[in-house]
């Protein structure tokens, strides 16, 4: 990265940071609410961007962290009567678990069989809680309701979204200085050399699967509690991971603020748009989609590091570069 | 360019939308209006039957506006339906109540279409204290938890054999058994789980209770089961295939009950012709059909509403259609009796509602959802007639043997 692009960077990542803090104090309670849920996008795209974006392994059903961390904190504090405190982090632990069984099978298979198999597995999961006596199958489970005044409510979950966001920037971007982290992205430029140098790719996949899980399953804890219910459908719904994956990419793959910068946009543009059309805007979001893609693959941290100066040749360079 | 300007650039465009966000919210409404909120599928895996609510709704609208619209405490109010697209995603609807009601400031909410979609959106209507009418969600979880603030025009599918059960819990000697069976689809199972525990409660015993794959089109084994426990009254939640070939092997193997009621069929006129005679005495149940009749609130009748639906949309109206008219009745009549805005006397308003309405009577049970709104009907010579509650016949009980028809 150069010196102006770092630069350019830490500003960002101040602004960012001052608005995050002032938007709920200026703010009505749905745009609290509007950025909370932008804030649990961009945890999920973060996530999804640890196996995805750093280990190069696409995961399509990282859905699935979403609705266990969803679930297990519906069950304990519903059917347990356990408190929010201790299901949250729970939840988190349940899905980081369950990234690492399912992991060990699934993480041998490489590109589409392996998209194809989290796919399945958050199909399954979902066929499975509906038809589950203690998650009340499909017709959903209530959460306990929350004591405090609607404006607490907001902010509560405002800033546990906004906090569980730091933590997994903050534990990205200690990984990528440790071993962990260079070992991943050897994984993702060559499995077979990163292994033959010494890299144990199997517990540095699964490690990676689980981080990712960990994280989306506070989110989904967050969202649970928010919603106040959940039902199966809704959370693990393959319409989330694409949504993720999306976000990932539109911000730019493999940087830590890229998914937050993509979720950001792609929320909002979604929020005018469906403001101003209340059916065309699916249509023009798929084309605004189409169009970053296609002019602009390496997402908007590729343009703000200042690799390459932006404008028109910037845009034609990256349609020849992959041969659109 | 430089990093400066690039930066001042970047921090201009987030301003911009930022900003664009939250001046959008800010619709202008003159005074004199009623703004009510409604999140509804307009895109997504919903949308087909979301649309139904919205062509209702929005006929509703514009009846009650032409009509001189709503009148509080001597003024005319007219009404204004704000909609959302919810995008059939239950998180995007509940956000965007909270907007209907922080942003656009709504005076009263609508429901959304479907009970997963409902709960969450009752949810914040509950925690600003607004009610919301819904007519979308039949489940009774929607109210379970007691939520003062959402009322139900829907039947929960759990109710849907309660006025049958009390028919039959009030016949002379009192029936002592009946059976319960059921198809593999989720409404069926709520039927079923519903009426297991209604006939619990009235001190009926259910001797079978089980459920059958309607596709197989063969009831001899559970005919067989039925006849050795000898129920009074047997009751099937399924569809009209699985009815007919029920009510068929039921005369082969002369099985004579003292009732057979299904949820789907004895209405339709394909049942009755596929079964002649052997249809007359079965017992069924309905909530909403176009051929009723019922005096009207904002039409004049169910007929007159059936015609003017299709001459503005050119479908036949459903329960859907008719559910969303009953919503918007439900609130006029509400706010003109509280005679104020005030959200919190519209919802006892609403809560104490007894109105007539093209989608048949309306009162709320304590937990927000409709009375019994189902009726029994009975096949008698080759009609349908209800004959419960207030019925045009009286139920011929217990039904004839079949050697004795």
């Amino acid at each position: 990265m150069t010196e102006r692009g770092a630069v350019t960077k830490k500003v960002i990542l101040g602004i960012l940071i001052i608005a995050g803090v002032a938007i709920p104090f200026l703010t009505g309670n749905f745009i609290i609410r509007f950025f909370t849920d932008t804030l649990m996008f961009a945890i999920l795209a973060s996530s999804w961007n640890i196996i995805g974006g750093y280990t190069g392994y696409a995961s399509f059903g990282n859905v699935v962290f979403l609705g266990i961390g969803a679930y297990v904190s519906a069950v304990l504090m519903q059917k347990g009567g356990v408190p929010f405190w201790i299901a949250f982090p729970a939840s988190g632990l349940g899905a980081a678990i369950f990234a690492i069984l399912i992991g060990m099978p699934v993480l041998r298979l490489k590109g589409h069989y392996f998209a194809i198999a989290t796919l399945g597995v958050a199909e399954a999961m979902k066929a499975l809680v509906d038809n589950l006596d203690i998650t009340e199958g499909n017709s959903g489970i209530y959460l306990p309701m929350m004591k405090l005044s609607v404006k607490g409510q907001y902010l509560f979950f405002y800033f546990m979204m906004m906090g569980v966001l730091v933590l997994t920037f903050l534990v990205t971007a200690f990984i990528l200085k440790k071993k962990l982290g260079y070992g991943l992205i050897a994984i993702r430029e060559d499995e077979e050399a990163a292994g033959s140098l010494g890299v144990n790719t199997t517990l540095y996949k699964i490690t990676s699967f689980a981080l990712s899980g960990f994280f989306s399953g506070l989110a989904g804890s967050l969202y649970a509690y928010q919603q106040g219910f959940i039902k199966p459908d809704a959370v693990f719904d393959v319409g989330v991971t694409v949504k993720m994956i999306v976000m990932a990419v539109f911000g730019g793959i493999g940087s830590i603020l890229g998914p937050l910068l993509g979720a950001l946009s792609i929320e909002v543009i979604s929020e005018v748009l469906t403001n101003y059309f209340l059916v065309a805007h699916t249509l023009f979001f798929g084309a605004i989609v189409i169009l970053a893609i296609v002019f602009t693959p390496k997402g908007i941290m590729d343009i703000i590091s200042g690799r390459r100066k932006f404008g028109i040749n910037y845009l034609l360079q990256n349609i020849r570069d992959h041969r659109i | 360019m430089k990093a400066g300007s690039k930066i001042l650039k970047g921090l201009l465009v987030m301003g911009l939308v930022i900003g664009l966000v939250i001046s959008l919210n800010s619709g202008a409404y003159s005074k004199d209006v009623i703004k009510i909120g409604c999140a509804m599928s307009f895109t997504g895996k919903k949308s087909r039957t979301g649309k139904l609510y919205v062509d209702s709704l929005k006929l509703a609208e514009a009846t009650i506006n032409k009509a001189g619209g709503i009148k509080v405490g001597g003024k005319a109010y007219l009404v204004k339906i704000k909609f959302y697209d919810d995008k059939s995603n239950a998180a995007e609807s509940a956000k965007l109540i909270e907007k209907l009601i922080t942003e656009d400031k709504v005076n009263f909410l609508l429901g959304p279409y479907s009970s997963g979609i409902t709960i969450p959106d009752s949810i914040v209507a509950q925690r600003y204290r607004i009610p919301m009418v819904e007519g979308g969600g039949a489940s009774g979880k929607i109210f379970s938890r007691h939520n003062p603030y959402i009322f139900g025009t829907l039947p929960a599918a759990g109710q849907y054999f309660r006025t049958t059960l009390e028919m039959l819990a009030g016949f002379k000697p009192k029936p002592k058994k009946i059976a319960i069976i059921y198809g593999d689809d989720k409404f069926d199972i709520s039927v079923a789980k519903g009426a297991k525990k209604i006939a619990e409660g009235l001190g009926l015993k259910v001797v079978l209770y089980e459920k059958i794959s309607e596709s197989s089109a063969d009831f001899n084994t559970i005919l067989t089961k039925v006849k050795s426990l000898a129920p009074d009254a047997l009751l099937m939640a399924g569809h009209t295939e699985g009815g007919i070939n029920l009510i068929q092997q039921a005369k082969e193997l002369n099985v004579n009950l003292k009732m057979i009621s299904l949820t789907v069929g004895p209405s339709e006129a394909d049942f009755r012709k596929s079964l002649g005679k052997n249809a007359n005495y079965i017992f069924g149940v309905a909530s909403w059909s176009p051929q009723m009749n019922y005096k009207g609130y904002l039409f004049k009748n169910t007929q007159e509403f059936v015609k003017i639906f299709k001459a503005k949309y050119g479908y036949d109206p459903d329960y859907h259609n008719a559910s969303a008219i009953a919503e918007m009745a439900v609130l006029k009549n509400a706010i003109e009796r509280a005679g104020t805005l005030n959200p919190q006397k519209v919802r006892d308003a609403i809560a104490k509602t007894d109105l007539m309405t093209i989608y048949g009577p309306v009162k709320f049970n304590p937990n927000g959802q409709i009375k019994g709104s189902s009726v029994v009907l009975q096949i008698q010579g080759g009609q349908v007639y209800q004959v419960y509650p207030n019925g045009t016949k009286k139920p011929i009980y217990p039904m004839p043997a079949w050697k004795d028809r």
